[in-house]
């Protein structure tokens, strides 16, 4: 079987002092069992495996522990039965000496194996089914970097395998296990090769072994001889010329076939598979015993173990115990390398497993590896161009990663560099030509990955822009649906106004024709009032229901609020006396007689109520209505927005004369009134809808937010006429009397202002009283609820409120940095602190809120749990110390308030820090530092007090 | 007339080249991107605007107009590299004003301290923020470009900007320092170990 | 136990190999070179030596200094020493102390150090240094001996130094001063009126030449450097003589006489091997070779210059960077070798 295989050559390539005889002259021996073993979920190139098992666990040997997660992956088993302890990151024997996750076995000595699949017959098995027996075995390969053995056995579809290359060159110097396995166990790597041959079906098969192990070539030769019947196909094995890196995948491909694998292919695609001697090893261990991956012969040599040799050694073992069989002298050991001395990495420490790809332990000492020396400049000799197995210009590559011109070092493959070593083994000037490569390699794949980010982030930055585009279009086309809709209701309704008035409905003959302004839209509101009544009775005969009181308040309060707007305007008109007499007492009437409808429709009202209290309650409303009413209640909103907005530009350039000014107010005003009554109206039929079952106790509410809304209004209308006022005092150019004609319309406005408030506040304090208690109960799920809208409503406040001096802040810092006058800033100061103030008094409020709504929550909770009669009152509810009720909600606002506290004070030490660093006058902010950072420091005692009492 | 005949032979000779440049500008134009596209390729595509612009986009647009190429800090030198390589202009430090350059970062939110306020969310430019109003809010680590426009708008300053620990998967060597920066950094002990990995234990 | 971190591979030849080794062994390689120029030529050639080595020993230290770099790291490669080496073999062994020392701190000072120095300057400071003496002292840099009529150690020293009268056993030239300024004589008129051109002259020309390739096969032996650059000049320089004798005989000179005249044989082996200034990859050493092989016959036969190899290599100095761009390996695995710049991408 030993006839001449035809050898091809490879580029470069050094001859390293081989250092092997120090190893192989013991036979493999086996090393007792450690007490521990540590097996990281990641010894392989690919997904970490899967943990199938947990702490706790007891394991037998050879069960699996983690599976492959992906297809490119691999299983783990457990080297020997035992305990798992633990499953934590620890240090992984990585040239990073990072951590990852680790299983920690504590070994029981027994040994117990678990079900071994065993395959005798595995000529006669299908290639599938060997596969899937090598991949559950999680074989990787055990030569380099350990990439799955079933990945790289299974073949692209089109590709036929034609030679199988078997590496036993192991070319790095001191490094013997695979010469020992090929020497004692040649017979499991030929057994290897057929079952291989059985997946691969290879026309040949040539293992590779560097020509100084010339026994393990004779101990393959005898096995091949003696096994004739399980190896359908030629085997031989080639003694190649000793040189290193001969062992690599490529150049061992090159000496044996002088093929090279063409850039970015693999040797599939030139119908080759390359096995390492150890992986074909372990794939017949895993055939014909059932033995998964769980041990490995591993050389240990070096200067600082005593006694050097082979070990079958379990993955898992600490390198520490393996040294210490060893008889390592631990003051001698300066480098510890895994792998060999020309592309293994060093580790860290000696509290590291053996893993998978473990060939080599190499405890070396000072004299044996001594430091680098100093690199020189490169002297550009060329030595390590002539010594690259990849025909690559290391000199030129280097200068490129040095400079990190990546581009340019990627041009001139820098990628194809094997990271053989072999020129910094070379070069004379020291340079560690490999570490630049390594750099610049990982420099390249980070701006790789970089790019592909940006493209990433561009592509949602993108999406994110069309996203809000969209959105923004959406809204603006269904604003426009809107106005077209009403445009057309506001048609429809007209018509429909026409003919309820030639019906002559006496309703809503009232206001409308008292309302003779001409105003079209107030008609078209009576319009759908007239409407909504006409159709409640026609689908709801049978029911005289409460559902007719709502028109009627609604007509009620719209004729008010009528009645109210033109006195108000015949006073201002008066005040002013800009009217004349005539217009005046026009005015005049129309007020007396929208009173006179106001009190008409409140008659009704009243009338409809007494009529309703009989009245079950209704459970039908029709919904159309609302939709209309909303329709139009949005409908005037816009048109009073509109016309707010134009009288605010207007006001602003002051181009307008006071009347004309005036005559916009009061259109702005009868426009929000507009909208006003819609809106009332609209919550008046929500109201009635039939998901409100008390509606007595709603109505109330109702009127109060109406109140609120009216109120509101007032006051801005105050603030915005003093506002205005001020103004034109100041600048001086209008008229003594213009000023006190806006003095006193100004004043009106307050006075309705505080009317407005007197009355919310008394609908507020009325409505308590009024309300039945019964309803209420029903009205409210919890009582806790009404606290928490309060709280609710507190809290805008309170962001408003800060929101408020947040904007104070600004504009004082801004005044200060524009230098603006100090009377300004002052001014703005004291605004500062009374914004600063209202929210703390909020904020205190809210507190004070949020505890109560805990302490309400807290009491529903318990009252659930108990049986609903003894459902306690809410007073004795309130009583109740809220601080017990729920310690873990306390401890999280708590929290809330500890961090914002914290916020606050990091943000005033920012400001602090960037004031120093301008040599700005510090002490104020110093001062409100210290303030912020005692705030701070309670809160979080208070919360680290409410943490003990929550834990205790 | 000597001298005539040389004006004319030059002039003749003038309009040729001229002629042959002109179909040679016409005929092997380069075909690429937009200027503007291309340079956009080359920013981070942080959205930060720490240049002051709003956006990527418009900074390589302002780029295009002649704006200086050094402004962007999360992109650092080498991005300043490559655009001075595709402008054809000369590389310039980054502008200090605009931030310096930093490790790569990732917000991270202290979700037992989020109040749910979403002002993150709209912050966020790549839509790395994942929350509801009221809710516990969270960053997509995955998506995040380390812009840092969600750290201000937190009322409450729960997010934290923290580096990217590498992983063995993202690891790589520490370039080797080199004779001269062992002598810029007055290192007598001038030997070439691997900086990244610090002491051994 | 504290263990190293540190990058493979771990095993390293360069301790025994490193650049002060290099540098050694092409001193060494030196010798026999010295050794017939001193017996042809006299104590000159020694005494230029220890003196251009003292003068770049000194403008080395002085100039790292001024840079701020470790004297002792750097002065130890060696690499000032055989700057010197070179530049004090190329010049007349009689020539005025102040011809050396005006090279040699040019030739470090500038040509060395200013370009950033040790691995970083484009031209071979020895080279440059004897072209700006040629070019400013012409007459100082042809003034040679005749064989075998060199004074007395100390009569040479003292020639050197000054201190002592001009002698008159000078020639005014080499063989190719000679034969360059020769028009109009047929070649073996030539060499029977010329003394520089008498067989004794060239005998010991030809002795000289012989120890330098000598010097260059066993650094060839040793890998100091490969044979592309040496045999392509060579090679190269054979081709244009041949090519030229056989043309016209009597006006170019044969094959042996430029091989073994001048300083060919120190050009194709101690200067053109320069690492640092020539081209990268082997190809493009011996493209590197061929070029300073062609240039130099150029120059010889139709320039104005004598000798030629100084200029040749400079200005194939100046070409190194562009044949490296078209002269890079075919890397294992792809089909063709790279050529060019990466492109811009777009
Ligand atoms: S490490 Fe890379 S560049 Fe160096 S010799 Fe090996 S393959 Fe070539
Ligand atoms: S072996 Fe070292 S000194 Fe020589 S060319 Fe390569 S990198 Fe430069
Ligand atoms: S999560 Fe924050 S840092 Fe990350 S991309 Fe969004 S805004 Fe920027
Ligand atoms: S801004 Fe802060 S508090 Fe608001 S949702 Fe985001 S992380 Fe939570």
């Amino acid at each position: 079987m030993s006839q001449a295989i035809k050898l091809w050559d490879i580029h470069g390539g050094i001859h390293p002092e081989e250092n092997k005889s120090q190893s192989n002259q013991l036979p493999i021996s086996t090393l007792p069992l450690p007490k521990k073993l540590y097996l990281p979920l990641q010894q392989h190139i690919g997904s970490p495996s899967e943990l199938t098992v947990k702490i706790g666990d007891k394991v037998l040997k050879g069960q699996r522990l983690a599976e492959a997660n992906g297809f490119i992956s691999a299983s783990l088993h457990a080297p020997t039965s035992g305990t798992i302890v633990s499953i934590e990151e620890r240090q992984i024997p990585h040239a990073s000496g990072l951590t990852a996750e680790t299983i920690e076995i504590e070994t029981d000595g027994l040994e117990q194996w678990c079900e071994r699949e065993v395959i005798t017959d595995y000529l006669h098995t299908d290639p599938i089914a060997l596969l899937a027996h090598i991949r559950n075995h999680g074989i990787t390969g055990m030569g380099g970097a350990g990439f799955p053995t079933a990945v790289k056995l299974t073949p692209k579809d089109d590709d036929h395998i034609d030679t199988l290359i078997i590496n036993g060159a192991e070319c790095e110097p001191y490094i013997t296990s695979d010469q020992l396995l090929m020497r004692e166990r040649a017979d499991q790597v030929i057994d290897g090769i057929s079952v291989l041959g059985q997946i691969l079906k290879p026309k040949r098969c040539i293992i590779g072994v560097e020509d100084n192990k010339l026994d393990a070539v004779k101990a393959l030769r005898d096995s091949i001889d003696a096994h004739p019947k399980t190896l359908p196909f030629e085997v031989k094995v080639a003694a190649i010329p000793t040189k290193y890196p001969s062992g690599g995948e490529k150049q061992l491909i090159q000496i044996l076939t002088g093929k090279e694998v063409p850039h970015g292919s693999i040797p599939a695609d030139l119908g080759i598979v390359c096995q390492n001697v150890g992986t074909v090893a372990a794939i017949s261990k895993a055939v014909l015993e059932g033995e998964p991956l769980i041990s490995r012969i591993t050389t240990v040599t070096g200067d600082a173990v005593s006694q050097k040799g082979n070990f079958e050694t379990l993955i898992g073992t600490p390198i520490e115990d393996l040294l210490a069989h060893c008889g390592v002298d631990e003051s001698k050991l300066f480098r510890l390398i895994m792998g060999g001395p020309m592309m293994g990495f060093t580790l860290h420490s000696t509290d590291l497993p053996v893993i998978k790809t473990t060939n080599c332990i190499l405890a070396a000492t000072e004299q044996e590896f001594p430091n680098p020396a100093q690199a020189q400049d490169c002297i550009r000799c060329g030595m390590c161009a002539e010594a690259c197995p990849a025909e690559l210009l290391p000199q030129q590559l280097y200068w490129f990663s040095r400079s990190k011109e990546f581009d340019k070092a990627k041009h001139f493959n820098l990628f194809d560099c094997i990271e053989c070593g072999a020129c910094s083994f070379v070069c004379p000037s020291h340079i560690p030509l490999v570490q630049h490569f390594r750099f610049a390699k990982g420099g390249i794949r980070q701006e790789e990955q970089a790019h592909i980010k940006s493209e990433h982030a561009k592509m949602r930055f993108e999406a994110r822009q069309d996203r809000l585009a969209k959105e923004e279009a959406e809204k603006e086309a269904r604003r426009k649906a809107r106005a077209d809709a009403a445009a057309k209701a506001k048609a429809e309704k007209e018509a429909k106004a026409k003919l309820a008035e030639s019906q002559e409905s006496p309703t809503t003959n009232t206001p409308t024709a008292d309302a003779s302004e001409g105003d079209d839209k107030k008609a078209a509101i009576a319009a759908a009032i007239a409407r909504s009544k006409s159709k409640k009775p026609a689908s709801n005969e049978t029911t005289p229901s409460s559902v007719d009181i709502k028109p009627f308040k609604v007509a009620s309060s719209q004729a008010r609020a009528a009645h109210l707007q033109a006195q108000r305007a015949l006073n201002a008109a008066k005040e002013t006396g800009e009217l004349s007499k005539e217009q005046i007492a026009e005015q005049e009437a129309n007020v007396s007689s929208l009173k006179k409808a106001y009190e008409d429709a409140k008659a009704k009202l009243d009338q409809a109520k007494n009529g309703n209290t009989v009245a079950p309650a209704q459970e039908q409303a029709p919904s159309v209505d609302i939709k209309a009413l909303k329709v139009a209640s949005s409908q005037t909103r816009a048109a009073y927005l509109k016309a707010q907005r134009a009288f605010d530009t207007a006001k602003e350039a002051g181009e307008l004369s006071a009347e004309q000014l005036t005559e916009q107010a009061s259109e702005v005003s009868k426009l929000q009134t507009d909208y006003e009554n819609a809106k009332a109206k609209l919550d008046a039929a929500k109201n009635g809808s039939p998901t409100q079952t008390a509606e007595a106790a709603s109505s109330p509410t109702v009127d109060i937010k109406a109140l609120k809304v009216a109120s509101s209004q007032a006051r801005a209308a105050y603030l915005k006429s003093q506002r205005a006022y001020d103004a034109s005092k100041e600048d001086g150019s209008t008229s003594e009397d213009e000023l006190s004609a806006q003095l006193k319309k100004v004043e009106a406005l307050q006075s309705t202002y505080e009317k407005a408030k007197a009355a919310l506040d008394d609908a507020k304090s009325g409505k308590t009283p009024a309300s039945n208690p019964v309803a209420k109960e029903k009205a409210s799920p919890s009582p806790s609820e009404t606290f928490e809208n309060k709280y609710k409503q507190v809290k805008v406040e309170t962001s408003q409120a800060r929101a408020a001096a947040k904007q104070a802040q600004k504009a004082v810092d801004e005044a200060n940095e524009q230098g603006k006058d100090e009377t300004q800033i002052k001014e703005l100061e004291t605004a500062l602190a009374e914004s600063v103030q209202t929210y703390e008094k909020l904020n205190s409020k809210k507190l004070v809120l949020q505890e109560k709504v805990k302490a309400r929550k807290a009491v529903e909770a318990s009252a659930v749990s108990q049986p609903k009669e003894s459902k306690p009152a809410p007073e004795t509810v309130a009583e109740q110390p809220p601080a017990e009720d729920d310690p873990t909600k306390k401890l999280k606002e708590l929290k809330v308030a500890a961090s914002q506290s914290k916020a606050a004070w990091r943000k005033l030490e920012r400001e602090l820090g960037k004031a120093q660093e301008a040599g700005e006058d510090t002490a104020e902010l110093e001062q409100k530092v210290s303030a912020a950072k005692t705030t701070y420091e309670q809160a979080n005692e208070a919360k680290t007090t409410a943490m003990a009492a929550l834990n205790s | 007339m000597t001298l005539l005949t040389a004006i004319l032979a030059l002039v003749a000779l003038a309009l040729v080249f001229g002629a042959i440049l002109g179909f040679a500008s016409i005929r092997f134009k380069v075909e690429g991107n937009p200027i503007v596209d291309q340079i956009d390729s080359l920013l981070p595509q942080t959205q930060c605007g720490q240049c002051s612009y709003p956006g990527c986009k418009p900074y390589a647009e302002a780029i295009a107009d002649g704006e200086k190429i050094n402004k962007c800090p999360p992109g650092g030198e080498n991005t300043i590299q490559a655009l001075a390589d595709l402008l054809g202009v000369e590389p310039e430090p980054l502008d200090a004003e605009h931030g310096e350059e930093s490790v790569t970062k990732v917000a991270v939110i202290r979700e037992d301290e989020c109040i749910g306020c979403t002002k993150c969310i709209q912050a966020c430019p790549v839509d790395a923020i994942l929350g509801a109003a009221k809710q516990m809010h969270t960053v997509i680590a995955s998506e995040c470009t380390g812009c840092d426009l969600c750290v201000e708008p937190c009322p409450v300053d729960c997010i934290d900007m923290v580096p990217v620990a590498p992983t063995v998967q993202t690891w790589s060597w520490e370039q080797p320092s080199t004779t001269a920066d062992s002598i810029a950094a007055k290192n007598d002990n001038l030997i070439i170990t691997d900086k990244g990995r610090g002491a051994a234990a | 136990m504290s263990l190293l971190a540190i990058t493979s591979p771990h095993m390293n030849k360069s301790n025994a190999r490193g650049v002060g080794f290099i540098m050694t062994q092409v001193v060494l390689a030196t010798v026999p070179g010295i050794l017939a120029m001193t017996w042809f030529f006299g104590w000159g050639t020694i005494i230029n030596i220890c003196f251009a080595l003292l003068v770049a020993l000194a403008c080395e230290a002085l100039v790292l200094k001024l840079r701020k770099r470790p004297i002792g790291f750097y002065l130890k490669d060696g690499s000032a020493i055989v700057t010197a080496l070179l530049l004090a073999l190329a010049i007349p062994p009689l020539a005025p102390w102040w011809l050396t020392l005006v090279g040699v701190a040019f030739a470090i000072i500038v040509a060395k150090h200013m370009y950033g120095g040790m691995g970083y300057n484009p031209f071979n400071p020895a080279m440059v240094a004897y072209a700006l003496l040629l070019v400013s002292f012409p007459v100082d840099m042809t003034q040679w001996v005749l064989p075998d009529t060199a004074p007395s150690f100390s009569g040479t020293f003292q020639h050197i130094f000054g201190l002592a009268p001009a002698f008159d056993g000078m020639t005014s030239a080499t063989p190719l001063d000679a034969f360059k300024h020769s028009a109009n004589q047929t070649l073996n008129e030539l060499f029977q009126s010329t003394p520089a051109l008498k067989s004794e002259t060239l005998h010991a020309w030809q002795f000289v030449s012989m120890a330098y390739l000598l010097g260059g096969i066993y650094l060839l032996t040793r890998r100091i450097y490969t044979w592309h650059a040496p045999v392509g000049m060579l090679g190269s320089l054979s081709v244009m003589a041949l090519i030229f004798s056989l043309y016209d005989a009597d006006v170019y000179a044969s094959v042996s006489f430029h091989l073994l005249t001048g300083a060919t044989m120190l050009g194709a082996f101690f200067i053109v091997t320069d690492p640092v200034t020539t081209a990268t990859s082997t190809k493009g050493r011996l493209i590197f070779g061929i070029g300073v092989g062609v240039l130099i016959y150029i120059i010889r036969a139709f320039g104005n210059y004598p000798d030629a190899v100084a200029f040749a290599v400079l200005l194939m100095n100046f070409a190194a960077p562009f044949i490296d761009q078209y002269s890079q390996p075919r890397t294992y695995g792809h089909k063709q070798a790279r050529k060019g710049l990466p492109k811009k991408k777009d």
